[in-house]
């Protein structure tokens, strides 16, 4: 079990390391100055030699990768270039949002899948298997951001149900939740299509296993059959497929967050790319790379929880 | 089972239609505001009009993006002095007529050589946090601001000061290194902006002190900026509206979508087909004022085949003006034939006829009888500019120039573009200010940023003149002159001067444009 936790430890520190340098390596190939980005198109030359110099842009590249590892390393993620505030305090800002809205979306894909793919598998070839294998092409084909816009356009503009966007701040539980409703359910839609015709598949395929038919036989009820024995020998795929779409959540709230303005890490990314904003995109890399990693871990442990055979080869 | 197929194909259209759309707003440079209390969006404004506790007490308003901080001295972005102008004040200010207007100094003379400026500073105006204003703190102002220490990048436009006497405290005189025709409504923009002396200047990007109307009370990066009305202000009766929640609303089609389901009040800066969606929406209301705003196509005329004159001419003649205002601004535009907006007292009406045939007869003159490929570079970050390109683009091929669209990131565009002059073709706008010199001189042959690489040292002697002339009908002989030069040399196509929109639902009035890219927010009011 030590040696376990060793080798994962070590590969997550790896990935982590990997990932920064990649992050790194990424903005300093694309064309484009941070310090004419903060001073403007009419900037004084000078000035922005001077900001340049101030940002340390003028270092080699693997001696500002060096400095800002070393520098992270002693927990000082720096300053953003475009903000002026330090890293860390955006990040902790904007996380709690991003956390709320993926846990929502990803609760939201659970609630459709899981009783639509169920049923669907019970009956194929029914009229609810028809419904779900339609969910599941239709929400697996439309866009997140477009799903975003025609929500918005739906339930914000037409119906004044629900705000259109825009965080009310975190005073307001009512007012949070109401606000990341439509982004949740833009983001956990393709989800909930991807999960409900894995469901439907893994489940009617346990149904047709051997020991489905023996329980049976042995009188058990057709729902207890269902959901204490198929359930469980189906849930391995689904739920391997739902720990990577953590990761999938985090990419698509980049789009959501934006269409939706919420201040989240989603939108902080985009805008430490466009804006060549080095230290707030290292410290975004960082963190979302450390959440997926961490949501896989969760899994694997899930694992051992419902299939007794992984518990004790562990 | 036909209909099934079609679907996605059906998506996959309404989806670019979509990304098109929420494209297009992006460009809109400014701020929207919005007021009035909660979240719960009011379905009407008689409604909110008439329960007790929706008093309008806050104007919400929706911006397209964070400010880059809260010090004029340290920034030239847009967006941020657009909000900065209701913290701060100035020496001078304009009237929505451009015509400078008393503002800190009630009063101002110049002595006889033009080498000296001596202001009367106003009495009884006090800085946001309480402390009365000083001869000391303008003069503390324009020394920070002309230190290079602070790298303000708009200082190079005040470089002409070169020292400030106080002999009392309601008295500032500015010296000069020589007269500077530009100066006077330079100090009227909001890099003038007057600060407090002895401020820790680390504090003012995040705390600004100001004597403007508001001053701020709170900024959550992504989230929002929050004004206050600035207790000690010395107008009286203003700013009409006490509390100002501007939202961070970067995406055009939320903005839009904001506005109509009543959470935002005001929405200015609108791009011309944000403007054409909300126009004739019942309860909301388009006003609009012709802008500073110059899209041109930028021309590389140290490159092949732009070297000859013929050609850029060419180029000039085969682009129809009126089919861009309407393809890219929607209407929302006005065409130009020169590089000052029609609003300003120096513009000198310059032909900009659409003759595709003789574009075509210049360029068999300069020995490119089918024409020519070239790239045309599109800024991604404004989606006017790449409508503007795909509309020129499939004009200048019926005169044989063909023309490869290439979009391209905003920070790749600046640095390679703009700052290495990396390019062949491309469109942009620029603003002006106040002064013509501010637009004109861009193409001298010594500006940094003349990334047309345009030399002509008849224009340069006359841009030089005209900065120098204390004589405004002599000035405006000679910027006459200078556009008909740029006419006739083409270093770049100018194209369209476009409009200010902003979009207000019906409970707020008193909204005016400014011939500067700022947010009045003073004198708005609401029922």
């Amino acid at each position: 079990m030590a040696r376990f936790a060793a080798t994962r430890a070590l590969s997550a520190a790896l990935t982590l390391l990997v990932m920064t340098a990649v992050a790194f390596v990424v903005l300093q190939v694309l064309p484009g100055d941070p310090a004419i980005l903060v001073l403007g198109m009419d900037a004084d030359p000078t000035a922005v030699a001077h900001l340049r110099a101030t940002l340390g842009l003028n270092q080699p590249v693997p001696v500002r990768y060096g400095l800002w590892l070393w520098n992270a390393l002693h927990g000082n993620l720096g300053t953003s270039l475009q903000f002026g505030q330090p890293v860390a305090a955006l990040l902790l800002q904007r996380l709690p949002l991003t956390l709320l809205l993926t846990a929502m979306a990803a609760f939201i894909a659970l609630v459709i899948a899981l009783p639509l793919g169920m049923a669907a598998a019970v009956r194929r070839g029914g009229l609810v298997d028809l419904l779900g294998v339609a969910v599941a092409q239709v929400g697996a084909a439309v866009p997140s951001f477009w799903l975003a816009i025609i929500l918005l356009l739906a339930f914000a503009v037409r119906r004044h149900w629900l705000p259109a966007g825009g965080f009310p701040g975190w005073t307001q539980p009512g007012a949070v939740i109401s606000a990341l409703l439509l982004p949740a359910l833009a983001l956990g839609a393709a989800r909930a299509a991807i999960l409900t015709r894995l469901l439907r598949q893994s489940v009617s395929e346990a149904l047709r296993q051997d020991f489905v038919r023996t329980a049976r036989a042995k009188g058990v009820s057709p729902q207890r059959t269902l959901w204490r024995h198929a359930l469980r020998a189906a849930a391995i795929a689904p739920l391997t497929v739902f720990g990577l779409q953590v990761g999938e959540l985090l990419a698509g709230s980049i789009v959501v967050e934006n269409v939706f303005s919420l201040p989240g890490l989603g939108r902080l990314v985009l805008y430490a790319i466009s804006m060549r904003d080095l230290p707030t995109l290292e410290g975004c890399v960082l963190l979302i790379a450390t959440l997926v990693m961490t949501a896989n871990f969760a899994v694997d442990l899930l694992y051992a929880v419902i299939d007794p055979r992984i518990r004790s080869a562990g | 089972m036909a209909g099934w197929r079609s679907f996605p194909a059906a998506v996959a259209l309404a989806s670019t239609a979509m990304l098109t759309l929420a494209a297009c707003g992006a460009t809109a440079g400014g701020t929207a505001a919005s007021a009035s209390g909660s979240s719960a969006a009011p379905a009407s404004a008689s409604a909110s009009a008439s329960a007790p506790a929706a008093s309008p007490q806050t104007l919400r308003m929706a911006i397209p993006g964070d400010p880059v901080g809260f010090d004029p001295y340290l920034t030239a972005d847009a967006n941020t002095v657009a909000l900065t102008w209701n913290l701060y004040d100035q020496l001078v200010t304009v009237d929505t007529k451009g015509n400078l207007q008393p503002d800190l100094a009630t009063a101002w003379t110049a002595s006889a050589d033009g080498k000296t400026l001596t202001f009367k500073l106003r009495s009884g105006v006090s800085f946001a946090d309480g402390h009365a204003l000083t001869s000391a703190d303008v003069k503390a102002s324009f020394q920070r601001m002309l230190d290079p220490a602070t790298k303000d990048p708009d200082a190079s436009d005040y470089k002409v000061i070169t020292s400030i006497d106080t002999p009392d405290p309601s008295t500032v005189v500015m010296n000069l290194s020589s007269y500077d025709a530009a100066l006077l409504s330079d100090l009227a923009l909001p890099f003038a902006a007057i600060e407090p002396a002895g401020v820790d200047p680390a504090t003012l990007k995040n705390k600004p002190d100001g004597t403007g109307p508001y001053m701020l009370k709170s900024w959550t990066p992504g989230q929002d900026v929050v004004l206050e009305a600035n207790p000690h202000y010395w107008q009286p009766g203003l700013p009409n509206i006490p509390t100002v929640d501007m939202k961070i609303v970067p995406d055009p089609a939320t903005q839009i979508a904001d506005l109509l389901a009543g959470s935002v009040d005001i929405l200015p800066g609108l791009s011309g087909q944000q403007a054409s969606q909300l126009k004739g929406q019942s309860g909301i209301q388009l006003e609009q004022a012709p802008s500073g705003n110059i899209q041109i196509m930028a021309i590389n005329n140290a490159r092949a085949p732009f070297t000859d004159v013929r050609v850029r001419q060419a180029l000039s003649l085969g682009v129809d003006r009126s089919a861009v205002v309407q393809g890219a601004w929607f209407g929302y535009a006005t065409p130009v034939g020169t590089f000052l907006p029609p609003n300003s007292p120096y513009y000198a009406e310059q032909p900009a006829p659409y003759d595709p045939a003789k574009a075509k007869q210049l360029l068999a003159q300069a020995g490119l009888p089918n024409g020519f490929s070239s790239t045309l570079d599109l800024p991604s970050l404004y989606p006017v500019h790449i409508q503007t390109g795909q509309v020129i683009a499939s004009q200048l091929a019926q005169i044989g120039v063909k023309l490869k669209l290439n979009q391209v990131e905003w920070a790749t565009w600046l640095s390679q573009d703009y700052g290495k002059r990396q390019y062949d073709l491309t469109i942009i706008s620029h603003t002006g200010r106040l002064d013509p010199d501010t637009l004109l001189v861009r193409f001298t042959s010594t500006y940094p940023y003349n990334y047309e690489n345009y030399k002509n040292t008849t224009y340069d002697g006359l841009i030089a003149q005209g900065r120098t002339s204390q004589d405004p009908a002599q000035r405006k002989q000679i910027y006459a002159q200078a556009q008909s030069i740029l006419a006739n040399d083409v270093p770049a196509v100018f194209l369209d001067v476009s409009d200010n929109v902003v979009a207000i639902r019906q409970n707020v009035s008193g909204w005016q444009w400014l011939p500067l890219a700022v947010d009045q927010l003073a004198q708005v009011k609401m029922q």
